[in-house]
Parts: structure tokens; C-alpha cells; sequence
């Protein structure tokens, strides 16, 4: 497959983003300088949230995030992530998981699971780490290991403890069994990327 | 207005699949879909869709469970 432009990977992550009523907000937007210091500022409200908020402040730049509302999702691509068309690509898919769960769950028990339980933290980001990974598959041909995402979610951004690493482990390997096999991994959002790709 | 509150706060809870039993670690296919089994022994299911979506079935290889093709 022919590397992917950058006007290529936006209209990619527009069409995902589209199917899970998602808005993808660039890094320069001002919407989303202020949206990540909103978020920031309310997260230290919550001892609950701080860690994850003291986190967020320092990986601004290179984390992006999906904020689950009532009305749909937003998300918020770090400068790093637009910095290359199939690092793009490979985020807007991650993050369109993270909306497809919010489609899934409703936005607030989206945020009760996310935040209370690392086991479910763990699984929905092993999900959403192997939607990025296979549509890297896709436009390299290279089969992905386990570890690219592991060193991720094993890094104090998640604060997952060494069990729910495993958990989240075991999600993704089980995922790059399936891209092994020759089919994409049981996800609605991978699906949907490779009929997208499979276009160009 | 206990009952509200309890109401609250029960709404308000992760939803963990039920404790199973299982093995941590260990993989296996329910309904057509691989899972894994967590520390606290409940099944989380890889993925959000059965494998038949993706045109396989769930198999488990070698202790892994993952969508295979189906054949006839």
C-alpha cells in the first residue's frame, strides 16, 4: 500500500470519527488548548482524578484523548499524533474506540468504568491500542508485537497495576492472533477501518 | 430517601462482568468471541464484537483464544 498523505489520514480519521459521533479536534485549535485546560482544572477537583490529571498536564503534547459527553464524543489529538499521516491514522482509530465505547456504554458509565475500575481501564485500552496497531498492519504489512503497546500502557499514564497489565496483555495478544490469522480483530472500529483502506 | 441514595450509588458502580472462577491469565471463547480471564476472575471479553462479524470463529490455540477462519 502506498504511504498514506496527510489529507488522507484526516479524511480517514473524519469517516471513523463520523460513525461514532465523535468530533476530532486538532492540537492548534484553540477549542482544544482550552478544553485541555478545562479538563485539567476539573480533574484536580477530584482526588480521584488527580493523578490522572497531574499525567495528562505533563504528556500534554505528545497524549491524545477522548472526553465522553452527553451528546457524542471529543477528541483531542496531541501535536505528536499529527506529526505523520500513519501516526495519525493509528491514533484516530484508538481514539474512535474509545467513542465507540461511549456509544456502547452511554458517557456516564463510560466514565464510572473508565475512572473506578483499572481492570476495566485496562481492557478498554488493550481495545482501543489494537485498533491503532492494526490499522498500522494495514498500511505497512507488518505485523505488529504486543510490546509497541505494552510499553504504552504499562507507563504511569494508565495507572494500571502489574495484573490489569497482564489482563490487558492478554487482550492484545489475542487481538494480534486474529490480525495473524488473516482477519481483522473482533472490533467494530477495525472493521470499519479496513473497509475504508482497502479503498484506497 | 435511603433507598435513593443506594439507588445512587449502586447506578454510579463499574460495571464488572460477574467473578467466574476462572484462572487468571487464562483465554477462552464465550459466545463466539475470545476473553480473558483477570485477577479478580471474570471474563473480559478482547473486543466488542463475535468473531463470525470478522468472518472467523473463536478458536483457542495454544492457551489463545482469537477469531481463526472459518472453514466449511
Amino acid at each position: 500500500m502506498l504511504p498514506l498523505t496527510t489529507d488522507q489520514a484526516r479524511a480517514f480519521a473524519d469517516h471513523l470519527a463520523s460513525l461514532h459521533r465523535a468530533t476530532i479536534v486538532a492540537p492548534s485549535d484553540p477549542a482544544a488548548v482550552g478544553a485541555r485546560a478545562i479538563i485539567a482544572a476539573l480533574a484536580h477537583l477530584s482526588p480521584a482524578l488527580d493523578e490522572i490529571a497531574s499525567d495528562l498536564e505533563t504528556h500534554l503534547e505528545r497524549v491524545s484523548i477522548t472526553i465522553p459527553t452527553p451528546t457524542g464524543s471529543l477528541i483531542l489529538l496531541s501535536p505528536s499524533a499529527v506529526s505523520d499521516p500513519m501516526l495519525f491514522a493509528m491514533t484516530a482509530a484508538h481514539e474512535c474506540q474509545h467513542a465507540a465505547q461511549r456509544e456502547s456504554l452511554g458517557w456516564g458509565q463510560t466514565i464510572i468504568d473508565y475512572v473506578g475500575s483499572p481492570e476495566l481501564r485496562a481492557r478498554a485500552e488493550a481495545d482501543a491500542y489494537a485498533c491503532g496497531l492494526y490499522v498500522g498492519f494495514l498500511l505497512t504489512g507488518i505485523l505488529p508485537l504486543a510490546s509497541e503497546a505494552m510499553a504504552s500502557l504499562a507507563s504511569a499514564t494508565y495507572h494500571l497495576a502489574p495484573e490489569e497489565i497482564e489482563l490487558a496483555r492478554g487482550v492484545v495478544e489475542s487481538h494480534l492472533e486474529s490480525m495473524a490469522s488473516g482477519l481483522p480483530p473482533p472490533l467494530a472500529v477495525a472493521v470499519e477501518a479496513h473497509a475504508w483502506l482497502s479503498r484506497l | 430517601m435511603r433507598l435513593i441514595l443506594l439507588a445512587l450509588l449502586l447506578s454510579a458502580c463499574p460495571r464488572l462482568p460477574p467473578v467466574s472462577g476462572c484462572n487468571p491469565g487464562a483465554q477462552s471463547c464465550i459466545n463466539n468471541a475470545p476473553h480473558v480471564c483477570s485477577t479478580s476472575q471474570r471474563w473480559q471479553r478482547a473486543g466488542d464484537l463475535a468473531c463470525s462479524s470478522v468472518g472467523g470463529m473463536c478458536v483457542v490455540t495454544d492457551g489463545r483464544a482469537y477469531c481463526a477462519a472459518a472453514h466449511d
